[in-house]
């Protein structure tokens, strides 16, 4: 799918938020929901049990009008983090031009994280895509539990980032770093869409 | 481990003005003279005020005037770097050995030596041996050597000991030329008064004055109108009607605001300025032309090939080729509706020689009747 269309002028990209369980993937959604303009954002589409867990996914459209001619769009979604819904994850993944992995900074999830992070590659692979190819940015979420309970961002760099891709500090709930990160990783795709158009 | 040195960062691209001067003058002494003069310099500012671009424009400027010249640029955390992983290769002698035989060594960030004695030792050593074989050393920090926390007497006293020199943040004169530099380096356009305007701000540093040529730019992508030097004081936040910078009805204009909370108009920026500079101007152009004349019928594949280049190079004579090989092709289209008249039967043969003349690219526009233009 080519998402710079010279010929239609338009740019799309899809961004999933991707994590495991309770990571704090909506809640990132929420918080850009809550800052867009009304007359920017589509309605944030949004599955959730009864507790709040996302059920199948959560879809944020935005528009950002028109850049440089261009009129652009962003699309937003995140994936189920429960286990057992892999095929909804694999099935929102398809398409994806970003990745944003949202893990959990408590120390005792760091095992989820990585059988997350695994879980990530392998759908990627479902797809055709490798992870090491795609662009994405980590997202160390709840930094700002009490330090004894959490990992620095050094120490999460060291044990999930080893692609060495931009990681953000983050307290989801409360906004911080949340629009540094799809900051992140919209430089990422569009740089990659723009390489794309031209290879 | 070393960097390499940022072609941008040259002395033709740094703006002097009275805060840099002496520093710029001293860096040129030592680019054309290495060791002879001011062994070590010592280069000190607040973050942002070019201490990293003087110090690649003296490398730059020592290459150019003697080739040979072996010149190494690295921060300090690269020489840190490299220096434990030679230590843990067993190779600690050559790593000294090999700065040893460094020409013009240019060191970034050095006030990161704090609490770092063993790398102070070997900074030490080093300068001590450069400097005894006439090679040059030059040294950035954010302060001078003894405002460096817990930094060695002798290396205080050795770096000392060539040209300690500070630069200062721009003046003015030297924001507005810094400005207008930037502003020709990517393309913009402004009306008269609105980099003096922006100029007038305060700001601690260069890099805040990028960040508010950065604004304009975007807020001129995104509006497609040009701004004036009213409309910029309330756009940066420079008047007290800041908030009422945004027409009525348009959140692009959020886009161009900073430091009000806004996040989205933070983002929106942001995201502006990577699609301009991932969408060049050449690459639209050349997506107008598929447009149109795909539009009119015409197969676009020479035009759409032009996308898949790097580089620019002569997009414009290859859009103005196609649209005068289609005036060509209309021509003829022309030329043979008038031969397959009864009246022209008799000049079909001489037809069918012009038509081979045609450019191999040319095919049938899709929905024209005009069933002699050739297939292959």
């Amino acid at each position: 799918m080519s998402l710079v269309n010279f010929t239609t002028r338009e740019i799309t990209c899809k961004i999933v938020y991707y994590g495991p369980g309770r990571s704090g993937k909506t809640t990132n959604l929420h918080y850009i929901y809550g800052r867009v303009p009304d007359s920017r954002r589509g309605r944030m589409v949004s599955l959730a049990t009864q507790t709040d867990r996302t059920l199948f996914f959560d879809f944020l459209p935005i528009d950002l009008g028109q850049i440089s001619g261009f009129s652009t769009r962003f699309q937003l979604y995140t994936v189920p983090g429960q286990v057992y819904y892999n095929a909804t994850r694999r099935l929102v993944l398809q398409g994806a031009d970003g990745v944003v992995f949202v893990g959990d900074s408590q120390a005792r999830q760091l095992d989820e994280n990585l059988e997350s992070l695994q879980n990530l590659q392998s759908n990627l692979l479902e797809h055709g895509v490798d992870i090491r190819t795609i662009p994405l940015v980590l997202q160390y979420n709840k930094q700002d539990l009490p330090r004894e309970l959490i990992l620095s961002p050094a120490d999460l760099d060291d044990a999930l980032n080893f692609r060495s891709v931009p990681s953000f500090s983050a307290d989801a709930l409360h906004g911080k770093g949340v629009f540094e990160t799809l900051k992140g990783i919209s430089e990422l795709v569009l740089k990659k869409l723009a390489a794309g158009t031209a290879a | 481990m070393t960097s390499a040195l940022n072609p941008k960062y040259s002395f033709d691209t740094f703006v002097v003005g009275a805060a840099n001067r002496l520093a710029v003058t001293a860096g040129h002494t030592v680019a054309e003279s290495p060791g002879a003069a001011y062994n070590p310099l010592f280069i000190y500012s607040g973050s942002g005020l070019g201490k990293t671009h003087l110090l690649m424009a003296v490398g730059h400027a020592a290459k150019k005037a003697a080739p040979k010249l072996n010149i190494e640029y690295l921060t300090l955390d690269e020489y840190v770097e490299a220096f434990h992983a030679s230590v843990a290769a067993g190779q600690g002698d050559a790593f000294r050995r090999r700065f040893q035989n460094v020409d013009v060594l240019l060191v970034d960030d050095v006030q990161f030596l704090t609490n770092r004695k063993e790398m102070q030792s070997e900074l030490l050593r080093l300068t001590e041996a450069l400097q005894a074989a006439g090679r040059q050393i030059v040294l950035t920090s954010d302060r001078p050597p003894p405002d460096i926390a817990d930094l060695d007497e002798r290396l205080i006293s050795r770096l000392s000991g060539g040209l300690v020199v500070d630069m200062g943040a721009p003046d003015y004169e030297t924001r507005v030329a810094i400005l207008r530099r930037k502003a020709e380096e990517r393309g913009a356009r402004f009306e008269p008064g609105v980099l003096e305007t922006v100029a007038q701000a305060e700001v601690a540093n260069v890099r805040e004055l990028m960040g508010a040529l950065n604004r304009l730019v975007a807020f001129q992508a995104v509006n497609d109108t040009s701004i004036n030097a009213e409309t910029v004081k309330q756009i940066l936040g420079l008047a007290a009607g800041e908030g009422e910078t945004a027409p009525p009805g348009d959140g692009r204009a959020a886009a161009a605001k900073s430091g009000s909370g806004d996040e989205f108009g933070e983002f929106l920026a942001d995201v502006a300025v990577t699609v301009g500079k991932a969408v060049e101007a050449w690459r639209a152009r050349v997506g107008e032309a598929v447009l149109r004349w795909e539009g009119e019928g015409y197969r676009t594949h020479r035009l759409e090939a032009l996308l898949q280049r790097d580089a620019p190079g002569a997009v414009d004579q290859a859009i103005t080729a196609f649209a005068e090989d289609v005036e060509r092709l209309k021509a003829l289209e022309a030329e043979v509706a008038e031969l397959r008249s009864p009246r022209s039967r008799k000049t079909w043969s001489a037809s069918r020689r012009s038509r081979r003349k045609w450019p191999s690219w040319i095919r049938r526009p899709r929905g024209r009747a005009c069933s002699v233009i050739p297939s292959g």
